[in-house]
Order: C-alpha cells, then sequence, then structure tokens
C-alpha cells in the first residue's frame, strides 16, 4: 500500500515481497517476490552475494513503467540444512527452574554476549534502556515473585532483550545461523525459554489487562505449538 | 521459505486473512536509469535509532534511520515475534541492507543514496500510514530521491 501511496506522490517504487498473496491483492506498481522466510527479505545473514542478487533483481524492476503492475519471482533458495545444533560454549544444565538457576545460566552468557559485541561492533540489545546486568536481575527476581511491580511494557522489552542476550552469545564463534539451528536451541535447551514461557502463562491469566496483552509478546506462535505450550 | 505452505500454521492463518485493499487504478512514476537514480528505502520492520522512541502496539508512525547510522545504533522494536529475528541480529543488511546500497553507489549501479530511510512498524493497519506516507514523500523529494526500495519484515 505504502508503494501506491509513494507512487500517487511522484516518487518511484519497488517493493521486496514476503507474502506472494498480499501483492497479488494490493498491486503494487512493481514488487519482486523473494521465497525467504518472514523476517529475512534479503536471504541469508552474511551472504553478500545473494543480497546484492535481491537489490539487483528488485531494483532492475524500476524500468518497468505500466500499464499493468509487475509482480516477479526470485528463485527458491537451495533448502537449508537443519539437525541439532549447539552454541560454542557450555550453557549450564538445570532440572528445575528458578530464579538462581537463570542467573547462573545467563551468567554464563555474558562473557560471549560481550566477546560477540566487541567482534562485530554491534547488538541489538537495548530496547529496556536497562543494562545486561540489569535485565537478568528484572528477569529472576520477576520469576521468583520477588522485587517492585513493574510495568508491563518494561517486561516486554526485557524480555526481547534476554533474548537478544542469549542469541546473540550463541553467534559468537559461528558462521552464519539458520533461524531453526539458533531458535531451535534457544527454546528446546535453555532455562531463559522456559522463564519467558512461564511468563506467557502467568500473564494470560492475570486480571491485569496490560498483562494478558503482553502475554503474545512473549514466545512465537510456532514454538507455542511446538513445545505445546 | 516465506510460501504460504512454509510459514507456520498459526502466523499462516492470520497472514492470509489479512484485509488487503483494492486500488482500482496503479499509477507508474518513470525515472532516468538505475546508474543515475538517488535510492531510499522504507522498511516495516519497526527499526529506529537506539535511544529513540519504542514502536508500541498500533503505531502507525515512522522512524527517521540516517543513513550514516551505525548498525550498532539501529533497533528492532516491532510487536510482533511471529517473524524470524535472528537473521536481523547477525546481520543489520538483512532488513535494511544499508552496506549493499553503498556497495550498489561505490560501482556505479546506482546514482547515490539518500541522506535518510524511513522505518513503520507492519504490524498496523497501512491504510493508517497514508499521511505519514504523503509526510515521507516530502522528505524524499527534499532529499532529491527518485527510487524507493520498499522492504518488508
Amino acid at each position: 500500500m505504502l508503494a501506491h501511496y509513494l507512487e500517487n506522490a511522484g516518487i518511484a517504487t519497488v517493493v521486496i515481497s514476503l507474502v506472494r498473496l498480499h501483492s497479488e491483492k494490493i498491486k503494487p506498481p512493481r514488487a519482486l517476490f523473494v521465497p525467504f522466510e518472514l523476517g529475512r527479505p534479503l536471504g541469508n545473514p552474511g551472504d553478500i552475494a545473494g543480497q546484492m542478487d535481491v537489490l539487483h533483481a528488485a531494483l532492475a524492476m524500476l524500468d518497468h513503467t505500466g500499464p499493468e503492475p509487475l509482480l516477479a519471482d526470485y528463485p527458491d533458495p537451495a533448502p537449508v540444512k537443519s539437525g541439532d545444533w549447539k552454541p560454542a560454549f557450555d550453557v549450564p544444565g538445570a532440572a528445575e527452574l528458578s530464579g538462581a538457576a537463570l542467573r547462573a545460566e545467563c551468567a554464563a552468557m555474558l562473557p560471549p554476549y560481550h566477546a560477540q559485541a566487541r567482534k562485530t561492533g554491534r547488538s541489538t540489545f537495548g530496547l529496556s534502556g536497562l543494562t545486561p546486568e540489569e535485565v537478568i536481575a528484572l528477569v529472576a527476581d520477576q520469576l521468583d515473585g520477588a522485587g517492585s511491580r513493574i510495568s508491563s511494557k518494561l517486561i516486554r522489552f526485557a524480555v526481547d532483550d534476554l533474548k537478544s542476550l542469549y542469541l546473540e552469545s550463541a553467534c559468537l564463534d559461528q558462521p552464519p545461523l539458520s533461524s531453526a539451528a539458533l531458535s531451535g536451541w534457544f527454546w528446546r535447551q535453555t532455562l531463559a525459554a522456559q522463564a519467558i514461557a512461564k511468563f506467557r502463562t502467568d500473564f494470560a491469566t492475570s486480571d491485569d489487562k496490560s498483562r494478558q496483552m503482553i502475554a503474545s509478546f512473549m514466545v512465537p506462535g510456532e514454538w507455542v505449538d511446538d513445545l505445546a505450550l | 521459505m516465506a510460501h504460504l505452505h512454509d510459514i507456520p500454521p498459526r502466523t499462516r492463518g492470520s497472514v492470509e486473512k489479512l484485509p488487503c485493499p483494492v486500488f482500482e487504478t496503479t499509477n507508474f512514476v518513470a525515472g532516468g536509469p538505475l546508474s543515475e537514480r538517488r535510492v531510499a528505502m522504507i522498511s516495516t520492520a519497526g527499526l529506529h535509532k537506539r535511544g529513540d522512541r519504542l514502536f508500541n502496539l498500533g503505531a502507525s508512525d515512522f522512524r527517521v534511520v540516517p543513513n550514516d547510522a551505525p548498525a550498532n545504533d539501529i533497533l528492532m522494536s516491532h510487536v510482533s515475534i511471529n517473524y524470524d529475528r535472528t537473521g536481523f541480529l547477525q546481520d543489520i543488511n538483512m532488513v535494511l541492507p544499508l552496506d549493499r546500497l553503498a556497495q550498489m553507489a561505490d560501482k556505479g549501479e546506482i546514482g547515490s543514496v539518500a541522506s535518510e530511510h524511513y522505518s513503520f512498524m507492519g504490524a498496523t493497519d497501512p491504510t493508517q500510514m497514508q499521511d505519514q506516507a504523503a509526510q515521507i514523500a516530502g522528505m524524499l523529494k527534499a532529499d532529491q530521491v527518485d527510487a524507493v526500495l520498499l522492504v518488508p519484515v
């Protein structure tokens, strides 16, 4: 839709489309359907040649000036090999979820998290406005029912930051990773994921409407199903 | 694997049911060769500079992402969690290909890269973004932009 609005305002556009059905209905002037997973419109991380190819294919469509909308298809990528994967460092296991166990697991994540941030010069941690140590303390306290009551918004963004901390840690000394590898490890193997799943359950049954609302921002739908939450 | 049949069932249902308005006519703006175009990007990934306002549920406004913003200064606060974020955390170019556009400009494949890019949060109904799109169009013209790449998430 943005393409129609901009084109009506005199700006030429080309859309990268992740959902062909939507482009078929909305009919932007020029759209390149890419068969990549949601969240990865340019293909694969670190794949410079592949990303450039997508851009070349999309921007070349600017030559099209009608009269009919142009919806082109980018070739399907090679299938991703799946399999068990784990980070290059050891993560302490714990049989029972608790604030103390979560703190211990998080403590193991901090060195690789900081090492990865130094190596890449980048982190996506920071939505909560808290430090990693403060996020860990906040989440662990919430898990134990300790600490002061905090806003639902802060919990939501602290959870997002905790996910970033874990997933960026796991990328240390690894080649670019698939979503299946990283997400599979996080949701199946970590106490942090168990804690987030517990928040989801607790918030969904809370009397507080703001807690009820953020319950749906905790665990991706595919993992709700996979983990039978 | 964003073919509909590859999307996890819970997300696929909402994707299939998403209302899509019909546009009776389609305008096509012509332009010069790609090698002379000034290109900007508009993302719907809920991107913004570190320290900028986060996107909240229902947000229809947009954020400005300067082209020279370091990757470490670009965060994502999209409300939806039903898409992959591990690509973005490994490589900013997954959702906002800043480095790739710069390479294209260096090679002369495009004329130049815009001073600023823009981001909405795609979870909001885009029909609520029409006024903001007009505002962005004015900003794009002020920056001499004549081609926009729209990047979803």
